[in-house]
């Protein structure tokens, strides 16, 4: 520890700087856009809880849900992969648009057995797959048309607004801890 | 550079990275001791749904697979908090020999 500091110190000596900095800086865009997709998400489950019907539940009916956060998650990972040192906030992105790629797969019964490495990479790869298809090149387990009739599992609910939660509650609660102690001084 | 003393500026730097460290390393404990309990209790309602059959074996297949992502999001903050008390504690360090360094030099350079 004692070493490392010293040697901090004279880094900071023949570098001519004031400070180091490891991770990005508060961005209030950021925290602001993962609260608004987190709220939509929010919104969508309540809708699924409270639908009477199928058609109400059906996948064709979610569909601009899907294609709204999934172009509203993919326009914050490109402003977050924009910021100096912001690597881990667009990890949790990644990871974030790699979940609403299950959820869409879930919601059209796209995926029949257990996941293999090749759908993982898919799903990583191509993202949120909003058609009204399985595609397997989007991670489904078969290519199969006309899914839009699809309903999400009810049961599935509470589980995939939880993990929804953590995601997005981590993506804020990374981005306030950027402000470094400012909430402190309140 | 004759005039600082180097255990001085060392044991000054230590002090303020400990006491920078000691102020933070408490708030990311208390987030990922809470975020872990959630984590805990998801996998175990997945564990429960599957076994009372209510969902099928792909299902949760995909429901772990989607909690394995929010733990590693989860993680990736936590990592991010430790960095930023690591960062923290270096500038505080030199921030609090900016005086012996400055004042020795004899201009302003941290």
């Amino acid at each position: 520890m004692r070493r490392a500091i010293i040697s901090c110190a004279f880094l900071a000596l023949f570098s001519g700087c004031t400070s180091i900095q490891l991770v990005s800086k508060y961005d209030e865009t950021t925290d602001k856009e993962a609260s608004a997709i987190q709220k939509k998400l929010s919104e969508f489950f309540v809708r699924q809880q409270a639908a009477s019907t199928d058609a109400e539940r059906s996948f064709a009916r979610s569909q601009p849900f899907y294609q709204d956060v999934s172009a509203s998650l993919n326009a914050l990972q490109v402003r977050a992969g924009g910021i100096y040192k912001n690597s881990l906030t667009t990890g949790q992105l990644q990871l974030a648009e790699d979940n609403l790629a299950y959820l869409a797969l879930l919601h059209k019964a796209c995926i029949t057995g257990n996941l293999s490495d090749i759908q993982r990479n898919a799903v990583r790869t191509q993202g949120v797959d909003a058609s009204l298809d399985c595609r397997v090149q989007y991670g489904a387990s078969a290519d199969l048309s006309n899914r839009g009739g699809q309903v999400l599992n009810a049961a599935l609910l509470p589980s995939v607004s939880s993990i929804f939660d953590q995601t997005f509650g981590a993506v804020i609660a990374l981005e306030l801890a950027k402000k470094r102690g400012e909430g402190d001084k309140k | 550079m004759s005039g600082i003393d180097i255990e001085t500026v060392a044991a000054a730097m230590l002090a303020a990275s400990k006491a920078s460290l000691q102020n933070n390393w408490p708030k990311v404990k208390e987030y990922m001791t809470g975020e872990a309990k959630k984590i805990a209790l998801t996998f175990a309602q997945i564990e429960t749904l599957k076994q009372q059959g209510k969902i099928t074996e792909a299902e949760a297949h995909v429901l772990f697979e989607m909690q394995r992502n929010a733990s590693r999001a989860v993680l990736l903050a936590v990592q991010g908090m430790g960095m930023i008390a690591v960062e923290e504690a270096i500038n505080a360090a030199l921030g609090a020999v900016s005086d012996i360094v400055n004042g020795a030099l004899g201009f302003a350079l941290i």
